[in-house]
């Protein structure tokens, strides 16, 4: 990762510890955001579709990542 | 077109403790600055723990993220680079989880895979990016499996992302993870 890159993360990181003492802003305006609804949730019925689907998703990344390396 | 430039982001006003929550402001054409807040949440605790949604918007009446209205913001470019950093630094600090995106309406499915495709080399060597079309299974029977209100069945297949696919064939959803 380019050293410019990581700055800006090491910069956010010092971001998120300041922000640790301070009022939580986001919560504090922040109403129950649910995300169950989404296509993805909706279509996971069970236990063993999940784990089918985490099984499919950690070999499509795997591939991914071979992909990226050409 | 989105381009992604890591290197021109704006910066976070506040960002949580545990990186899930990101908040900063963006000059929109009209020159009125709006706050906007960046947000990974568990999709369902349960079944998908690793899976995080992205939701990003200005904040409604109610203090939500309204992630349906279209903001004409002066920087686009921008506001996506950034909003690309904070996926990063969130998964740099959760490198084992996924991040979802399920694209509120065809306009938003469609700036992502824009914004994927486009930028895939920009992005490689930072995220791994995945896409998800539903299918449903052709019984030996010969028809098709049904869920319990005798409908269609479709199971989600995530694919590494095909940047050759064009938008006239977005995927239903959107995935991407660290590239490490």
């Amino acid at each position: 990762m380019k050293d410019s890159i990581q700055n800006k993360i090491n910069k956010i990181q010092e971001i998120a510890l300041a922000s640790a003492s301070e009022k939580n802003i986001a919560n504090s305006r922040d109403v129950m955001e649910s995300n169950n609804n989404d296509n993805l949730t909706k279509s996971i019925r069970n236990e063993k579709e999940a784990k089918l689907f985490f099984s499919e998703l950690k070999s499509a990344i795997d591939l991914a990542k071979r992909n990226a390396l050409e | 077109m989105i381009k992604i430039n890591l290197e021109d982001t704006f910066e976070a006003t506040y960002v949580s403790p545990n990186f899930d929550q990101y908040i900063f402001e963006s000059q929109l054409k009209d020159n009125t600055i709006t706050p906007l807040k960046v947000k990974f949440t568990n999709i369902a605790e349960s079944l998908l723990p690793n899976v995080y949604n992205l939701a990003f918007g200005p904040f409604d009446a109610n203090g939500k993220i309204n992630d349906s209205v279209n903001l004409k913001h002066k920087d686009s470019n921008k506001v996506f680079s950034t909003i690309i950093l904070f996926s990063i630094t969130f998964l740099k600090n959760n490198p084992h989880i996924s991040i979802g995106i399920d694209g509120s309406d065809d306009l938003r499915a469609n700036l992502y895979h824009r914004m994927f495709r486009y930028n895939y080399k920009n992005l490689k060597d930072f995220l791994v990016i995945i896409g998800v079309d539903w299918y449903v299974r052709l019984l030996r029977n010969g028809t098709i499996e049904l869920d319990n209100n005798g409908l269609a069945f479709f199971k989600p297949k995530p694919e590494p992302f095909d940047f050759q696919r064009k938008t006239n064939d977005l995927y239903r959803y959107y995935m991407f993870s660290l590239n490490q």
